[in-house]
């Protein structure tokens, strides 16, 4: 980093880039996320199911976000591990109506949780219970229960319930997120 | 799919009537929608929700008690213009509060209920019915009960005019122009009207009704004749149903029944294929629940259902979750929102105290001076006093609007309380003289934060008098309201629409010089269900039923004569007592005559019999239940005993309630028996008051034929 990059760091005026990994099951929404964080004339109409991973890209007030949407399917679900070193914080989704694969959920984030690469940094992991809008949605309490999110001793995290289609809760989240010392 | 609602506060107006509270349909792209609401001091409030805070739209000056408010416009614009009944006056808003409209009708009475339908405007006070369209009068109606409510069907649909008048004797009567097309009869006093779906259904014609016993009912209203589609019982002896609407809030494509109750309890009905009513969600409140309607307040694209509360409180149950954001601290976060509305309450109660501090010092001074009159603070209590079918007996529902501190009754007849579920206060009796006329004394203490009490009571056929509530909230400085109830001679009577004629009858008849009006009064004081009114026409029917025995009665009267009918010998002989008792306190001669059907004692007795058996029955095993549990308990197993036995250790627990919940049942029997075998030899001239030991011992070793035997004997 350059003289004129450090005193641009200083005085605020280039932003902090950070390297964020957004995980959960297919259909959960990760994509549907990303696409609303960004600025509105980015954002595209359509979404499909991501193949294999996608990187974009976002600014907040504060950090510009790298993220790598990564694909939720199953045969694509061993990607995720050649990421790990690379992320400083994890943004894990969860569709909040799907009980039954409530469990999958959490057997993935259990595997995450126990990695190598993952285990012992603190690395900031911000959860979003998706789907709120819908009527036989949990809410984020019990979604952090039915995960045991009690159980993260060593990490910060925090749950935010959103709504993705029309980007409620999804500020509250990043606003956390960029409160953490990444 | 289960539903889960939460529950949001988002204001307070004052004490309001039933059907007071709208929501104005959304205008624009953002589809919030603003709440309009009336209370008794006549004011109208129009308030919208922004972050959680309601911010009014309009708000008008105080003034008479608001009875109804309805949403109108022209036929195929949106329905956004507020319309008002105030005393005997209609007042007309635009949504932003101006006042277009103040008609002034030529009732004398106050407006009970009104409909709006484009420019025809459907006005009820407690017995007329008027119909204006562009404020001039049309249609005139004299209903012969009270009115609850009044709908139209849609006149876009059906292509007629079509007012249908909910009365308090169960009957819907539908109307054209000014005369009587049919009546429908339901089986309860209904008590609101609402058109099936919002709109009539695919017809029009589809009408819903609930009861002020808590049922619910859904009719078709052809040209000439009604066709019961549904209805809900009350099973679980819920309050009387006070307010519906129709909105999809479970978001599957069919609206749904909303229901609001005078018991607090808010329920959604959804329908399945065959469009047949199923529960789906259930929420207790606290107080009575006078407006409901569905829609979206809080937050864009969360549906809610907005209820008005009878002391003002409007409140939603809302399909947004309320717990959005959690994290690992143990302790639950208290979001901005709600830390706001804690600073802000706080701040007003301690300026509140400080200003009530002064107040009082300045009255305690004030008060000391002679010449002066301390005033009393009013406040509205709205109370309720039916007859219940189920169980034959009266429940009474008193609501304040605020907390109550104890209520004390009195009453100059014989009753008995009954516990009920529901009711957290506590109850304590006080010794009383019966020698003085004074029957029961108790006080109720209510727990804090209580608006309303309910209240059981069991009356006694053939014994009348006052029940006296005095009422006392936590008011400074302490006041009391005193409310009276009278118990009827025939209490126990409800009244039908039909009775079976073949049954053997006894019949009652009176001749003598007295008008239409003065026998009306008598069958008033003697009956419940009775509308104070003097009938229309010289003559009139009107048919009940014992709730308890389920014997009937016919009375048919007309200036000069009357007609009363029943099964029941017991009926008959108070009726006498009581009409001879009421003709000789105006000094008026009476010539009675009765007829005595001798097979009517055996049939009465059958009908007692099944029930009297039952109660025997369930006396003696409960006398067992004890003895068996300790031999379940000592041999470990009951396999031993015989098949009757065990089947009462299996259904212990049942029988044993069901034996707390009826305590003085066989008792009452015998007392009705007893009653039935003094009133049948009565009218035959012979006391036999002697006697009555004997046929206590009959009835203890209970078998019909001695019974029926020693009835014709003796």
């Amino acid at each position: 980093m350059g003289l004129f990059d450090k005193l641009a760091g200083w005085l605020g005026l280039k932003k902090k880039e950070v390297h964020v990994l957004c995980l959960g099951l297919d259909n959960s929404g990760k994509t549907t996320i990303i696409n609303c964080l960004k600025p509105s004339n980015a954002q595209v109409q359509d979404i499909v199911p991501t193949i294999g991973f996608s990187i974009e890209n976002f600014k907040t007030s504060g950090l510009s976000f790298t993220v790598f949407d990564m694909s939720g399917q199953g045969r694509y679900r061993n990607l995720w591990e050649h990421y790990y070193k690379e992320g400083q914080a994890i943004i894990f989704v969860i569709d909040s109506s799907d009980k039954l694969r409530m469990v999958v959920a959490k057997e993935e984030l259990d595997t995450l949780l126990n990695h190598p690469d993952i285990k012992h940094r603190r690395i900031p992991i911000l959860f979003f219970a998706n789907k709120m809008d819908l009527r036989d949605a949990l809410s984020s309490v019990k979604v952090s229960q039915m995960l045991c999110l009690e159980n993260i001793k060593d990490k910060a995290w925090h749950i935010c319930a959103s709504d993705a289609i029309k980007g409620e809760g999804l500020q509250e989240g990043v606003d956390w997120l960029q409160e953490m010392p990444l | 799919m289960e539903l889960n609602l939460n529950r949001v506060d988002y204001l307070q107006v004052g004490v309001t009537s039933q059907k007071t509270m709208r929501l104005l349909p959304a205008t624009g792209r953002r589809a919030i929608q603003k709440v309009v609401i009336a209370d008794h001091d006549g004011v109208v409030t129009c308030f919208g929700i922004k972050k959680g805070e309601a911010v009014p739209v309009f708000k008008t000056l105080p003034g008479q008690k608001v009875s109804r408010l309805e949403l109108g416009g022209a036929i195929g614009t949106p329905q956004e213009k507020i319309f008002i009944s105030v005393g005997s006056e209609v007042r007309g808003f635009t949504k932003k509060g101006k006042q277009f409209l103040s008609f002034e009708t030529n009732f004398t009475e106050i407006i009970r209920a009104m409909y709006v339908s484009g420019a025809d405007l459907f006005l009820c006070a407690n017995y007329i019915y008027n119909h204006y369209c562009d404020c001039k009068d049309q249609d005139y109606y004299l209903s012969s009960d009270k009115i609850n409510d009044i709908i139209c069907l849609p006149v876009e649909k059906v292509g007629h005019i079509a007012p249908i008048l909910a009365c308090q004797d169960r009957v819907l009567r539908v109307l054209k122009g000014s005369d009587l097309s049919y009546e429908v009869e339901v089986s309860g006093a209904p008590k609101v009207l609402a058109l099936h779906n919002g709109n009539g259904g695919d017809s029009g014609e589809d009408l819903l009704y609930g009861t002020s016993d808590g049922k619910l009912g859904l009719v078709q209203i052809t040209k000439s004749s009604p066709l019961h589609r549904w209805e809900i019982s009350n099973e679980k002896k819920r309050g009387g149903a006070l307010c519906v609407d129709y909105h999809d809030v479970l978001g599957d494509g069919v609206k749904e029944l909303l229901v609001g109750r005078d018991d607090g309890i808010v329920e959604i009905y959804g329908f399945d294929n065959n469009n047949e009513p199923v529960l789906r969600f259930e929420h207790t409140l606290s107080e009575s629940i006078t407006s409901i309607q569905g829609g979206c307040v809080g937050k864009e694209g969360y549906d809610e259902v907005l209820t008005a509360t009878y002391t003002g409180w409007v409140m939603g149950l809302t399909t947004e979750p309320i717990q959005r954001e959690a994290g690992p601290s143990d302790d639950l976060k208290i979001n901005q929102e709600m830390q706001n509305k804690v600073m802000n309450i706080r701040v007003e109660l301690e300026q509140l105290q400080m200003k009530v501090l002064q107040e009082r010092e300045k009255y305690q001074q004030s008060a000391q001076s002679s010449g002066t009159v301390s005033a009393v603070p009013v406040f509205s209590v709205n109370d309720k006093f039916t007859l219940n079918h189920d169980d034959a007996s009266y429940s009474l529902t008193v609501e304040v609007q605020t907390a109550i501190d104890n209520v004390l009754l009195q009453s100059d007849v014989p009753i008995d309380l009954l516990d009920v579920d529901k009711n957290s206060a506590v109850v304590s009796f006080s010794g009383c003289d019966a020698e003085n006329g004074n029957f029961l004394l108790a006080t109720y203490r209510c727990q804090a934060n209580t608006t309303r009490l309910e209240l059981k009571i069991r009356s006694i056929e053939g014994q009348h008098g006052t029940l006296q509530a005095y009422i006392t909230p936590r008011l400074q400085p302490k006041t009391c309201q005193v409310h009276q109830y009278q118990i009827k001679p025939l209490s126990l009577h409800q009244r039908t629409h039909v009775i079976d004629p073949n049954r053997p009858m006894n019949t009652l008849t009176l001749t003598g010089q007295f008008s239409f009006a003065e026998i009306h009064s008598w069958v008033v004081f003697c009956l419940p269900e009775v509308p104070d009114k003097v009938p229309v026409g010289d003559s009139v029917t009107f048919y009940f039923q014992n709730t308890f025995l389920e014997t009937q009665l016919e009375c048919s009267y007309k200036k000069g004569e009357g007609t009363f009918k029943s099964d029941n010998i017991s009926t008959i002989s108070i009726l006498k007592d009581i009409l001879t008792k009421e003709a000789t306190k105006r000094k008026i001669n009476l010539n009675i005559s009765y007829d005595v059907n001798e097979e009517s004692i055996n049939y009465t007795l059958n009908l007692i019999h099944p029930k009297l058996e039952h109660q025997l029955l369930l006396a003696k095993k409960v006398q067992l239940i004890d003895a068996l549990k300790e031999l379940q308990l000592y041999e470990g197993n009951v396999d031993f005993l015989i098949p009757e036995y065990r089947c009462i250790l299996e259904e212990a627990d049942s029988l044993l309630e069901e034996y707390k919940k009826q305590p003085a049942h066989l008792e009452r029997l015998y007392g009705m028996i007893t009653d039935l075998f003094i009133d049948k030899f009565k009218f035959k001239g012979t006391n036999v008051k002697t006697k009555v030991p004997l046929l206590l011992e009959i009835l203890d070793n209970y078998d019909p034929k001695s019974l029926m035997a020693f009835f014709d004997s003796a």
